[in-house]
């Protein structure tokens, strides 16, 4: 147990720094102490010195000189012994050493708080939670019950501790109620009931079990506590660190007022946009962008489509114009003739030269009239097509310009006869280009096949003008060559004429034996991250039986026509 | 000559018609045939006989030419066929007799104006008439067909020797199949032409081919078929005239 003045050392929170020298000897400069040789005694001129300082001074003819100002004090027989005490500052130095009889007031929420948390009960009243702890009245106290029940000079002397510091207490054994339990047996099966006295441990039920201080044992499970505790505390962190992400991920998803730290000191609340707004806000923008591209495209479109319609019903009243004004010529050619029929013989003979002129002129206009039809636009229908990036095209068919390429004996040449002519030919080397439409739904496909030739390789680049796709045949029976085909096609895909363009590639030729597989081009020459930011499409086909040839077509019209229409 | 060919086609007898179609067919039987039906008689007519003789057996080689070079056209070159492959190395022999050729598949047969390392690809289409065409064309005439090989390397005019060639193999065939070459085979042999007529007919275009892309000047190779068409319609033009036989100095026929 600790002793009085380490205790004093244990609370000094209780008081600020008092000036001690009030209370120390100004002879010796030791401490004062409540009794023995430091007890402080009065001199009769008022001056205090200690007991041992007094012992120590010359005694001249039964009197003794005041070491400060040398007045003499009677002493009788009794000598240092018979000379009075300094009570007052006796009761001011216990008052230091036990200050919380009378210090309540010091004692700070925080460390009241402390000692409350201990949940024990106020012996005097049970409503009051207990702060001190009376070491010989063995009670648990709460600050006014203290003060209340040890305000007796006698009582106030017992030794109150903070009820943390209370001593510790071993309870009595549960079978020798006379002895105390100071023991713990480590035994496996007495671990239900591990507690034990001396005489449990020496003669009872726990005879030659291994034991230990009850201390000792107490101390290892305390240890083992602090590690769990540590433990669950560093596993309550990590929860609380993940809580609070959450709840910043969701402060900042959601957004809202922020306090902001201005330069110049000053706080103010800035509103803060969450994530989620960003995002609502992002998706709104993109579709009123769409919106209104959509509005441009839709204006450009009618204005094609009005300046095509006023020029076509330009052209249509002219021509309406022009067939009135013929059919009242031929009226009038009409009306002459009947008149001459109603002349006399002599008058017709001399109008006969009149009357070829007349024919003639009308036959003149029936052969311009003949050859009217093809400018005549009979059919009030106007035909039009979307294409993909939303023009409007005005005719009955929309155009695309692609260029057929790929190396020698790939099939260029065969692949353009079988779309053309629907056959399959053995084709002669093509030398320079081959050039074909062909016509496939509402589309009117403009193939250029240039040669593969390696001398006429150089020249490919002449065709890559305004080309909108780019169809490249690879002969997929050619082993040998692969590396050299897909080399080309990475130098077209380089070239800024055909950025634009799509890219088909037809693997020819899948009906020959151990021909390289879609599947196998792909992996082998990484045609997704070779033909990366581009239209394309590989399309497996054969020349001899034409398979594969119109879907490639297909994927191509999808290219260029709005997919709705 | 045409006439009674013509007159044939559109005679309202089918025995008639039949000549123009039928294969195996006995002249001499069919000109008698002839007479009987038209009620001709030799004695009026002493050279009608020789002459419808002539006729038909002209009508019929053509035809029979015709079946001749498209079976020829038909074998495709096969690098197997060791026949084949005699012929492909006399073609390189005989127009760089001092060149040894390294390998048979080799980057070499460009300097011939193939396309790639085996000429066999190039064929394709015109088949082993391709190959004929060409050898023919360089055996007989080699010097020409050198000094045409040097020619082709030209740094603005040139072309591919070899693969114009079997490009103008093909033309040759289509006139041929269309019939333009009928004035020039029946001007030319009284009776069956041969395929060494066709050759002959080969060398003429190729000569002349030559000759006209080089004076066209075109702008480059890609003038290739605009020229070639060109030249296919003066051809033809010049076949229209009933008396033509297409030779010229170098090929004599």
């Amino acid at each position: 147990m600790a002793s009085g003045t380490s205790r004093v050392t244990n609370l000094s929170f209780l008081y600020t720094n008092t000036d001690l020298d009030i209370v120390e000897c100004r002879v010796c400069n030791d401490r004062y102490h409540l009794q023995g040789e430091k007890v402080p005694r009065l001199l009769l001129c008022g001056h205090t010195v200690c007991h041992q300082c007094l012992t120590r001074l010359p005694t001249n003819n039964d009197t003794l000189l005041c070491p400060f100002d040398r007045q003499p004090t009677y002493i009788d027989d009794s000598g240092v012994w018979g000379l009075k005490k300094n009570f007052a500052l006796i009761e001011l130095l216990e008052k230091l050493q036990y200050p919380f009889r009378q210090l309540s007031a010091d004692w700070d929420d925080t460390a009241i708080a402390s000692q409350k948390k201990l949940n024990v009960p106020c012996d005097e009243n049970e409503q009051h939670t207990a702060v001190l702890y009376c070491v010989t009245c063995g009670s648990n106290l709460c600050l006014e019950c203290s003060n209340m029940t040890h305000s007796a000079r006698t009582l106030a002397k017992h030794k109150r501790v903070p009820l943390s510091e209370k001593p510790q207490e071993y309870p009595k054994c549960a079978r020798h109620p006379m002895h105390l339990v100071e023991f713990a047996c480590l035994e496996e099966e007495c671990q239900g009931a591990p507690l034990m006295c001396y005489i449990c441990k020496d003669y009872g039920r726990h005879v030659q079990h291994k034991h230990a201080l009850l201390e000792a044992e107490a101390a290892n499970v305390r240890a083992s506590l602090m590690t769990a505790m540590r433990h669950v505390r560093s596993f309550a962190e990590e929860v609380m660190s993940t809580e609070r992400k959450l709840a910043a991920v969701v402060q900042q998803t959601e957004g809202g007022t922020q306090l902001i730290q201005a330069p110049d000191g000053h706080q103010h609340t800035v509103e803060v946009q969450g994530t989620a707004e960003k995002v609502r806000v992002r998706v709104t923008q993109y579709f009123a962008e769409l919106r209104e591209m959509l509005k441009r495209q839709e204006m450009s479109a009618l204005t094609v489509v009005d300046t095509h319609i006023r020029e076509r019903l330009c052209m249509l009243k002219q021509q309406q114009e022009d067939m009135g004004v013929l059919l009242s010529q031929i009226t009038t050619v009409c009306h002459q003739c009947e008149k001459m029929l109603q002349e006399d013989d002599a008058k017709v003979l001399l109008a006969k030269a009149e009357v070829k002129t007349l024919s003639e002129t009308v036959q003149t206009q029936q052969t311009h009239f003949a050859e009217l039809p093809e400018q005549l636009q009979l059919d009030p229908n106007i035909p039009i097509t979307f294409t993909k990036d939303n023009r409007v095209h005005i005719g009955p068919k929309m155009e695309m310009r692609v260029v057929v390429l790929g190396l020698d004996h790939s099939g260029k040449t065969s692949i353009l006869f079988r779309l053309k002519l629907n056959d399959f030919i053995e084709t002669i080397p093509t030398i320079g280009f081959n050039v074909e439409t062909v016509e496939f739904k509402n589309l009117k496909f403009t193939f250029w096949d240039v040669g593969g030739q390696k001398k006429l390789r150089p020249l490919w680049k002449h065709y890559y003008l305004n080309t909108q796709a780019l169809v490249f045949v690879v002969d997929s029976s050619d082993r040998d060559r692969m590396n050299e085909a897909f080399n080309e096609l990475a130098k077209l895909l380089q070239e800024k004429e055909l950025q634009g363009a799509s890219l088909l590639i037809f693997a020819n030729k899948q009906d020959v034996e151990q021909c390289l597989s879609l599947e196998e081009m792909v992996e082998q020459f990484n045609l997704f991250k070779l033909c990366c930011n581009r239209c394309w499409h590989i399309q497996a086909c054969d020349t001899s039986t034409g398979a594969g040839l119109f879907d490639g077509l297909e994927w191509l019209s999808h290219q260029l026509v709005g997919a709705r229409v | 000559m045409e006439q009674p060919e013509s007159s044939l086609k559109h005679s309202k007898i089918p025995a008639l018609k039949r000549l123009l179609v039928d294969d195996n067919i006995n002249i001499d039987e069919a000109v008698v045939h002839v007479m009987r039906l038209k009620t001709i008689n030799p004695d009026v007519h002493p050279r009608f006989n020789e002459t419808l003789r002539v006729c038909l057996s002209q009508i019929v080689g053509y035809r029979q030419l015709q079946a001749e070079v498209e079976s020829v056209r038909k074998v495709q070159y096969s690098s197997d066929n060791l026949d084949h492959e005699a012929l492909l190395m006399q073609l390189w022999s005989t127009l760089k007799p001092d060149t040894q050729l390294k390998s048979r598949l080799s980057p070499q047969w460009t300097e011939l104006g193939f396309q790639g390392d085996d000429p066999m690809t190039d064929f394709r289409g015109m088949g082993l008439l391709g190959l004929r065409n060409l050898l023919f064309f360089v055996s007989s005439y080699t010097d020409q067909a050198r000094s045409m090989l040097t020619r082709s390397f030209h740094p603005q005019y040139g072309y591919s020797f070899a693969i114009v060639g079997i490009n103008l193999t093909s033309l040759a065939y289509s006139m041929l199949t269309a019939g333009h070459l009928k004035t020039h085979f029946y001007n030319l042999v009284d009776g069956c032409p041969q395929l060494t007529h066709f050759h002959h007919v080969y060398c003429y275009l190729f000569v002349e081919f030559d000759k006209f892309w080089f004076d066209e000047r075109p702008r480059d190779i890609m003038e290739f078929n605009r020229v070639k068409t060109k030249f296919q319609k003066q051809v033809i033009h010049k076949l229209k005239n009933k008396s033509t036989i297409l030779i010229n100095e170098l090929i004599p026929c």
